[in-house]
């Protein structure tokens, strides 16, 4: 809810305009970057990406750390993530790997010399796999007033804790919320009932998805458990990008992920669910 | 001093202890008042063994109404004094037939001639008519001229009505607190915002008051437009430094606002129709010569032409604000009146799934007593509400509201003790605050939320001063005083307690009115003026204030959601010491005003928040807060100038604020995110005769810290900033022109309606002013996002003409 009304507040707020600046901006040294997943199911795939950071305006791809000695570990099994031969930089769990629940991993890297002193540097992190989800179903439909798609969630809820909850959504099986600021999260601590009885997660148009919508194209959602850690990252990042507006941001601020060693980015780890349903209710 | 009692009332519900220091140090202001009282006295009957008091009200001719700080001079002794909130004065003089001269600005100055022989025995109202031509005005005004010289009040603003309606403003809406903005070390928080910054504080630091109710948030539309409806106010003081020991309860600040009370003779009213809102106040007599009213209304009106609008979703959109504000004043005789004032005002904002309402309520009621020709009392109660409601309708599993209110009921006792050289103050204040931080709950049978309730927090803040303005020769004015104040945590309700990580550790409940937790302060107030020549004076002040309230707000410009909350045990009262110099110095028969104002403040129990804090509907808002120091130092320096046809100001000030904050920016220094090195307003207004006048101001100020991106990173292919240091970098320089161009019906006593026209333009040369930077990814011709980033600045207002008409009857 805090979201919408935020969003509302936006919308509301006196138009405001927008022209292109030059900023000669303060430059700081490299440092690795981890973007690591760990999930309960083969697809998505695990994977843990290791690249540098670079100059604001540098405006490129980021440079891929490679040759790198990545693992993962639950405490009982270490499992060594190897380097895809045509993706640099991707270290990709082995077939067949999956995360336990309610289990709490150890990523370890070696082999990187990220601050280049000729000296291969230590990092790791650790991240806590959920419990599974009990996510129901979805429905999908159409708010004529505002022209908006909505996808409804159902699930049922634990509220004897907190549960955190990512969601994403694919259309005729292609990804549209291919990026993090795509993704929504929520959290369930405002939740009373046992059952979630189709809470609006998503609103999409056309526009949005960047193709045409017709009734009966299936819509998958992509519902995540994760952990407080992510979810309290997430926030950052979406304060992040809303940062720059006095009225709705505080100070611009670093997101603090979970890896040692001056290193950014975050290691988590989260249960996945796919649910699927149909357009309908469309305007055609 | 027979004041013990409601002392002892008000502080009943404290623990024993603590209620004997406080007892202990009201006893000794109360013995410090007898011997200040007993002093004074024997100075006052020595002056009235040669002479005699000639007591009065000082009143506008055309309303009734009261004039605040009018100048009463003998024009044989040069003895004089200013009139009080009620007009009052009392004034010693020889007997014999005298001349005294009433002057106050904007209006024609009055000689009265009198003769006296024996001791009280003239009681005098004198009616002053305003100047016809009320463009000649100086638009700050101290009162007279040259009083500037020898007043220690140390930056002290005092503004009228008829001031602020001359200054060019935002869409051509009247604003007090955008004038206030023009005054040397006051800046707004963000480019138009009502919010603003003094001497580097933050916006929570500054306490507004309307009629002695504290307004806490004054801005509408999201703070782009302030609460106060300039027809309803009657003058405006804003004291930045050395506040009177009578105020106090935040740092940097008190705007005190004082409504107009009814015409109590004849029926009239004013209005005028804007671009953005109307407004009509109607005042006039319920009981001719004695009971007067005042009611005056604004509201916007761009949501009428919402539903022309082609889309459902605009059509059933809401948008609008207004004010109400209403004032009853009776006078039973001149010893007796009673006043009693109301606000309320209300944002509604509603689209299809949200809808949302801000309001503002505040009542006062104040009786005012005369006790003798020296001696009154105010005795003022009030009761404030401000809080907002939302409501989403997006489906039957989150259709909410949430709600958060806080509430204040007060009550004051302000004695006033008015001889020739010495003034004394002392009184008692104490208020209940109820905090409802945030209360959500779903509806409907399948509501996921069910209800969500912060925990509610009441407090009991309390002060009692004394303050003595001393008059010890003609060359030097002192004022000294000292506030004791204290605040008092009370349940019910539940307090966590944090671990060093700020992580919640525990929970203890405390049952309904058990004082928790309480905090006492001492503030000593003091200040000189001493008169070096006939043109020049020197001043110095220095005041400690502690603020046991504070806002939580995660953005810097503020909104209407930001959080109001207590000092508890998990957050110190702040704390300031300010130390002020001054050099004062008037030329051209005191026709130029020039000051020159150097000041450092030193803050202790700062507060600011780690990055990234989750502050709505947060249990846990004391584990995102976050303590440390600050300071703030700086030269204001102001020539104002009056020509006739031509007056105002110029004003520039250099200042620096920072902070040290542990657990922000590595618990390094860092500037405030107030800070404006450089501050420079230009005001001017000339007359271009009895019907035209022009008026014009430019404004420049360094840009706001802010904090850029210094180097880049992907995750979850995103890519992300990585920041610099707290504020170390800076926004673009700001600064922009305003013009309005004022035209007057032809003066005709005969007519009853009489109209302007108000002409104005708000960044004249549309200066594209920096609101915010922002880094946005670009996209390919496919709407694909690419690597690349761009800044972008995001700026409000470009060059903005309105037009109002403006009228009274």
């Amino acid at each position: 809810m805090k979201n919408i009304i935020i969003a509302t507040l936006a919308t509301l707020a006196l138009t405001s305009c927008t022209e292109d600046m030059d900023l000669n901006l303060k430059s700081a040294k490299q440092r690795l970057v981890v973007d690591g997943h760990l999930y309960d199911v083969v697809t998505p795939e695990n994977y843990v990406r290791l690249t540098m950071s670079a100059e604001y305006f540098s405006n490129k791809e980021p440079e891929p750390v490679s040759m790198a000695r990545v693992s993962v570990s639950d405490g009982v099994k270490e499992t060594v993530f190897e380097e895809d031969t045509e993706r640099k930089g991707y270290y990709i769990a082995p077939e067949g790997f999956r995360a336990l629940n309610d289990c709490i991993y150890t990523l370890t890297i070696t082999d990187v010399d990220a601050d280049a002193d000729g000296v291969s540097d230590l990092f790791t992190a650790q991240s806590y796999m959920p419990k599974a989800a009990k996510a129901d179903s979805i429905s999908c439909y159409y708010d004529r007033i505002q022209e908006l798609y909505g996808i409804r969630f159902y699930s049922y809820e634990d509220t004897s804790e907190a549960n955190y909850y990512m969601f994403g959504f694919s259309l005729c099986d292609s990804l549209v919320t291919d990026t993090y600021m795509e993704l929504a999260v929520q959290s369930d601590e405002w939740f009373t009932t046992d059952y979630c009885w189709g809470a609006t997660v998503y609103m999409f148009n056309e526009d949005y998805v960047n193709r045409p919508i017709h009734n009966g194209d299936k819509l998958t959602m992509h519902a995540y458990s994760i952990n407080k850690e992510f979810y309290d990252y997430f926030l950052a990042m979406q304060d992040i990008y809303s940062g720059g507006n006095p009225m709705f941001s505080s100070a611009p601020a670093n997101a603090q992920g979970n890896i040692s060693g001056g290193a950014l980015g975050i290691f988590t780890t989260m249960v996945s669910v796919d649910l699927s349903c149909q357009i309908e209710g469309g305007p055609q | 001093m027979e004041r013990k009692k409601p002392q002892t009332k008000l502080f009943k519900t404290m623990d024993a202890t603590k209620r004997v220091i406080l007892r202990i140090a009201l006893l000794l202001a109360l013995v410090l008042t007898n011997e200040i009282a007993s002093a004074t006295n024997t100075n006052t009957n020595t002056n009235a063994a040669s002479g005699n008091i000639l007591k009065g009200n000082v009143i506008d001719a055309e309303t009734g109404e009261p004039l605040i700080g009018a100048t009463v001079v003998d024009q044989t002794t040069k003895q004089g004094t200013v009139t009080d909130i009620n007009g009052d004065f009392a004034v010693t003089v020889p007997s014999g037939v005298r001349t005294l001269v009433i002057s106050y600005l904007g209006y024609e100055t009055q000689e009265f001639i009198y003769a006296l022989r024996g001791e009280n025995d003239r009681n005098v109202e004198i009616q002053l008519h305003p100047i016809a031509e009320n463009l000649h005005e100086v638009l700050v005004s101290t009162t007279r001229k040259g009083a500037n010289l020898m007043s220690n009040e140390m930056g002290m603003q005092k503004l009228e009505s008829k001031t602020i309606k001359a200054i060019p403003v935002l869409m051509g809406e009247t604003d007090v607190i955008k004038v206030i903005q023009l005054m040397p070390g006051v800046q707004p928080a963000s480019e138009g915002s009502t919010g603003y910054s003094v001497r580097g504080g933050n916006p929570d630091q500054n306490l507004v008051l309307l009629d002695g109710a504290t307004i806490y948030n004054a801005g509408h539309i999201l703070g782009f437009f302030s609460v106060f409806n300039n027809d309803a106010v009657n003058d405006v003081k804003l004291y930045k430094g050395d506040m009177p020991a009578s105020m106090g309860g935040r740092l940097a600040s008190v705007l005190d606002v004082e409504m107009r009370c009814g015409d109590n003779r004849k029926f009239h009213g004013e209005g005028g129709i804007g671009l953005i809102s109307s407004r009509l106040t109607l005042e006039g007599p319920i009981h001719k010569g004695t009971t007067s009213f005042l009611v005056s209304g604004r509201r916007t009106y761009f949501d009428l032409f919402l539903p022309l609008s082609g889309q459902e979703s605009v059509r059933k959109s809401d948008l609008h604000f207004y004010d109400l504000n209403g004032k009853i004043t009776h006078v039973f005789n001149q010893r007796n009146r009673l006043f009693f004032s109301s606000y309320m005002g209300k944002d509604v904002m509603a689209m299809t799934s949200a809808s949302m309402e801000f309001s503002n309520k505040a009542l006062s009621l104040r009786y005012s007593h005369l006790f003798n020709d020296v001696s009154y009392v105010n005795i003022t109660a009030l009761a404030v509400k401000n809080g907002y409601l939302l409501e989403t309708s997006q489906d039957e599993a989150t259709t909410a509201f949430w709600e958060s209110n806080i509430n204040d009921y007060g009550l004051k006792i302000d004695m006033t003790h008015a001889y020739e050289t010495c003034k004394l103050d002392y009184g008692i204040s104490s208020t209940y605050h109820k905090f409802e931080p945030g209360t959500a709950e779903g509806k409907g049978e399948h509501a996921l939320i069910g209800k969500f309730e912060m925990p509610k927090n009441y407090a009991l803040e309390n002060a009692a001063y004394i303050n003595c303005s001393n008059e010890i020769s003609e060359r030097l004015k002192i004022r000294y005083g000292v506030r004791f104040s204290s605040s008092h945590n009370m349940g019910r309700t539940t307090v966590f307690s944090y671990d060093e990580n700020y992580k919640v550790c525990d929970s203890t409940e405390y049952g309904k009115n058990k004082v928790y937790k309480s905090y006492f302060g001492v503030e000593p107030r003091f200040s000189a003026a001493l008169k070096v020549n006939e043109a020049t004076s020197v001043k110095a002040s220095y005041s400690r204030a502690y603020q046991y309230m504070q806002q939580a707000s995660c953005s810097t410009s503020g909104s209407p959601m930001d959080i109001w909350f207590m000092s508890s045990p998990n957050v110190k009262p702040q704390r300031v010491d300010q130390f002020s110099l001054g050099w004062f110095h008037n030329f051209h028969n005191d026709d130029i005003e020039l000051s020159v104002e150097g000041f450092y403040k030193e803050m202790r129990n700062t507060i600011d928040f780690k990055d990234h804090p989750q502050i709505q509907l947060n249990k846990f808002l004391e584990g995102e807060l976050r303590f440390g120091s600050s300071r703030a130092y700086g030269i204001e320096t102001m020539a104002k100038f009056n020509f006739g046809n031509l007056n105002g100001w110029v004003n520039y000030t250099l200042s620096r604020a920072d902070r040290r904050i542990i657990g922000v920016n590595n618990d390094k220094r860092y500037l405030s995110p107030y800070n404006h090195s450089h501050d420079c307003n230009v005001v001017a207004n000339y007359s271009l005769g009895r019907r035209c006048s022009f008026s014009a101001n430019w404004v420049f100020t360094s840009g706001a810290p802010t904090t850029y991106p210094v180097a880049r990173y992907e995750v979850g292919n995103t890519v992300l900033p990585f920041y610099s240091d707290r504020n170390k970098d800076q926004f673009p320089h700001y600064h922009r022109l305003d013009l309005s161009f004022t035209l007057a019906n032809k003066k005709n006593p005969t007519r009853k309606w009489n109209g302007e026209w108000v002409f104005s333009i708000y960044n004249v040369y549309s200066h594209h002013n920096t609101w915010a930077v922002q880094f946005a990814r670009q996209e390919d011709d496919n709407h694909v996002a690419t690597q690349e980033v761009k800044a972008e600045k995001v700026y409000l207002f470009p060059i903005i003409p309105s037009v109002s008409y403006n009228f009274k009857f």
